[in-house]
C-alpha cells in the first residue's frame, strides 16, 4: 500500500480548537507527491504550522483524514516519523548542550544520521558542532535545526519557515540542500509568510488564510499571473507621450502613469525623474519589451515579477477586500 | 534505553554536584548529633511544647539517636531536598520540554509518546535512587562514629521508604505537568498537597477527628511505622508504589492523548 502512496495526503482535514478557530485548520485537501517541493505560503496565524504540527501527531485532527506514505498520521505516528524529518518554527534547543551533544540528543533515535552525514551538513552550513547551543546566534541556531532535519536522509521533510534567520549565502546553501534531497527522491514541504522565499524552491505553492489551504498552484500559474513594475524614460521628453500611448495599446501592461515632479510623492526619486513612465505588466513580458523598443530610451528599470501579488491576485478570494495588508500594500486587482 | 541515556546525559553535571551537596548536607546534620546526645535539658524543653506541635516538629525525643534522625533527618532535611530536587525534575520533564520549545524536536524522532514519558519518569527514578543511596551512605558510614548506632539495615528501609514516599511525588508531579504542560502547574497541585497533608499528619496523633484521614497522607506511609525502629513496611512501601504507578499511568494516557503545545 505504502509504496504508492502520496508523500502527504490530507483530505477534509480539520482541527478545531473550541473557541479559537482561528489557529486550527479546516477542511484541508492537500497532496504532497514523492520528490515534490510545495511551498505553503501564508500570513502568520493562517494555519500552516498547525497544518505541519499534525503531520508528526504533535496535533490530534479533529476531522477528515490525514495519510502519510498511506500510514494515519494518528495511529501509525511512529512509523510515520520514522519518514519524516521536521524542523520546527518556533526552534528551542538547551542552551548548556554543545552541537555534537545536541545531534547526540535529538538524532541519536535515527540510525542514519551518522557522524559523516553530520560532519558533511555542518561543512556545508558553516556550523561549529564544538560551541555550546547557548552561546550561538539565531541564524546559527537555525542552521542546526537545519542540520537535524536534513541529517537523517528522511522521505518527506517538514520545514516549517526553514530560511528564517539565515542570510542570503545560507538561503541559498539551504536551497542547494533542498535540492540534494528531492534528488534523492525526498519530498519537501516548507512554508514562509514570504512568497519570495518560497519561489525559488517550490514547484507548487499552496495559500493558507484563516486555518485553508486556499488554493494551490503550480510555480508556473502563479507565474503567468506575476506582475512587475518597470519605468521607462526616454531619450527625448517629447517622446513621452508617444511613449504612453504605445504602452496603453500594448497586451498586459496596465496602470501607466507619468511620473510628475511632485514633492513629497511616495515614488521615490519622482521629483527630480520628469517624464519617467511608470508601468505594470502582467504575464508575458514580450509584447512589452517590442512596445519599449519602438521609442529610444534614455533610462529603463524592469523589476522582477512580484509573485506575492500575482499569487494573491489569482486567489481573488472573499476575504481579499477586508485584508489589504495581506497583499504586501499592493493595489490588487485593477488590472 | 538510548532515551534514558540522553536523559542522564542532559543533566550529569548538575547531578554529581547536587549529589556532592547533599552527602555535605546529611553529613552536617548527622554530625551534630554527638553535641546533643545526652543533653536530657533539651528533652524537657521539647516536653514542654504542646502534643500537636511536637508531632508537627516530627516527634517530643531530640536526643536519642532514633528521635533525633527523625525529626532532624528523616521528617525534615532530606525529604525536603529530595522532594524540591525531585519535583523540579519531573515537572520539567516534559512540561519543561515544552515550555522551552524542545519538546516537538524529541518528539519528532522515531519514538512513542509512551515511551518518552517513561524514559524520562525512569530518569526520575535514577535520579532520586541517587539522593536516597547517598542519604543511606553517608548515615551508614557515620553511624557508628556520630555514635547514633541505628542500624544500616533500619536506615536502609528508611532511605528506601523516604525515596519511594518522594518518587510519588515526582511522579505525580510529572503527571500533572505533562498532563497540562506546564510545570507550575504540577509543582503547585502537589506542594500544596504535601503541605496540607504534612499538617494533617503531624497533627493527626493529637487531633483525634484528623486519624480517619491519616492514610491519605503520604506521610503515613513513609514514616507511620517508624522505620527506624521497625524497618521496612511492606504495606508502606506497597501503598508509595501504588500510588506512583497510577499516577505515571494516568499522566502518561493524558500526554499520550493530548496535543502538544506548539
Amino acid at each position: 500500500m505504502g509504496d504508492q502512496a502520496p508523500a502527504v495526503r490530507a483530505e477534509r482535514l480539520t482541527k478545531s480548537y473550541g473557541r479559537h478557530h482561528a489557529r486550527g485548520v479546516v477542511d484541508v485537501d492537500l497532496t504532497v507527491a514523492r520528490g515534490e517541493v510545495l511551498g505553503l505560503v501564508g500570513a502568520n496565524g493562517a494555519g500552516k504550522t498547525t497544518l505541519m504540527r499534525t503531520m508528526l501527531d504533535f496535533i490530534r485532527p479533529t476531522a477528515g483524514s490525514l495519510r502519510l506514505f498511506g500510514l494515519d498520521s494518528v495511529a501509525d505516528s511512529v512509523a510515520v516519523r520514522r519518514r519524516v524529518a521536521y524542523l520546527p518554527g518556533e526552534l528551542g534547543f538547551p542552551a548548556r548542550l554543545t552541537g555534537h551533544q545536541t545531534v547526540a540528543r535529538f538524532g541519536g533515535a535515527r540510525r542514519d544520521v551518522t557522524a559523516a552525514r553530520v560532519a558533511a551538513l555542518a561543512t556545508a552550513l558553516d556550523l561549529d558542532l564544538d560551541r555550546r547551543v547557548g552561546d550561538l546566534s539565531k541564524g546559527n541556531k537555525q542552521k542546526l535545526g537545519l542540520l537535524l532535519a536534513f541529517a537523517p536522509r528522511a522521505e518527506l521533510l517538514v520545514l516549517d519557515e526553514p530560511t528564517s534567520g539565515l542570510d542570503p549565502l545560507m538561503q541559498r546553501q539551504f536551497a542547494a540542500m533542498v535540492r540534494e534531497a528531492v534528488g534523492d527522491g525526498a519530498a519537501v514541504l516548507l512554508s514562509s509568510h514570504v512568497m519570495s522565499e518560497v519561489e525559488q524552491i517550490a514547484a507548487r505553492v499552496a495559500l493558507m488564510r484563516d486555518g485553508r489551504v486556499v488554493t494551490v498552484q503550480s510555480l508556473a500559474q502563479v507565474m503567468a499571473h506575476g506582475r512587475r513594475r518597470g519605468r521607462a524614460r526616454p531619450r527625448d521628453p517629447l517622446a513621452t507621450p508617444v511613449l504612453v500611448a504605445a504602452l496603453r495599446a500594448t497586451a498586459g501592461v496596465s496602470e501607466v502613469t507619468v511620473a510628475a515632479p511632485t514633492p513629497g510623492s511616495v515614488e521615490p526619486g519622482s521629483a527630480e525623474e520628469e517624464g519617467m513612465v511608470t508601468f505594470a505588466c502582467t504575464g508575458d513580458p514580450s509584447p512589452l519589451v517590442a512596445t519599449l523598443a519602438t521609442v529610444p530610451l534614455a533610462s529603463l528599470d524592469l523589476g522582477h515579477a512580484d509573485l506575492e501579488d500575482a499569487f494573491f491576485f489569482g486567489v481573488g478570494a472573499p476575504g481579499a477586500t477586508d485584508e489589504p495588508d495581506a497583499t504586501g500594500g499592493a493595489e490588487g486587482g485593477s488590472g | 534505553m538510548r532515551l534514558v541515556g540522553s536523559e542522564l546525559a542532559l543533566r550529569r553535571a548538575a547531578t554529581v554536584a547536587w549529589l556532592v551537596g547533599m552527602a555535605v548536607l546529611v553529613a552536617a546534620v548527622a554530625g551534630f548529633f554527638p553535641a546533643l546526645h545526652g543533653n536530657a535539658s533539651l528533652n524537657v524543653l521539647y516536653a514542654d511544647l504542646p502534643a500537636a506541635l511536637q508531632g508537627l516538629l516530627g516527634g517530643a525525643d531530640l536526643v536519642s539517636p532514633v528521635g533525633y534522625l527523625s525529626t532532624q533527618m528523616f521528617a525534615f532535611v532530606a525529604p525536603v531536598v529530595l522532594l524540591i530536587l525531585g519535583m523540579g525534575r519531573g515537572a520539567a520533564a516534559l512540561a519543561g520540554e515544552e515550555e522551552d520549545r524542545t519538546l516537538d524536536l524529541l518528539l519528532a524522532q522515531p519514538v512513542s509518546r509512551r515511551a518518552l514519558y517513561g524514559a524520562k519518569a525512569v530518569a526520575v527514578t535514577i535520579w532520586l535512587t541517587e539522593l536516597g543511596a547517598v542519604t543511606w551512605g553517608v548515615l551508614a558510614a557515620l553511624d557508628s562514629v556520630t555514635g547514633l548506632h541505628v542500624g544500616l539495615g533500619r536506615l536502609a528501609a528508611t532511605c528506601l521508604q523516604m525515596t519511594l514516599m518522594c518518587l510519588a511525588a515526582s511522579w505525580a508531579c510529572m503527571a500533572i505537568a505533562a498532563g497540562t504542560g506546564r510545570r507550575i502547574v504540577g509543582i503547585g497541585a502537589v506542594a500544596y498537597y504535601l503541605f496540607l497533608s504534612y499538617l494533617v499528619y503531624g497533627l493527626s496523633g493529637a487531633v483525634r477527628w484528623l486519624g480517619p484521614v491519616r492514610p491519605l497522607t503520604v506521610w503515613r506511609w513513609y514514616l507511620g511505622n517508624d522505620p527506624l525502629v521497625h524497618g521496612v513496611s511492606v504495606t508502606g512501601v506497597g501503598v508509595l508504589l501504588a500510588v506512583s504507578l497510577v499516577a505515571t499511568g494516568v499522566g502518561a494516557a493524558v500526554f499520550d492523548r493530548r496535543d502538544v503545545h506548539a
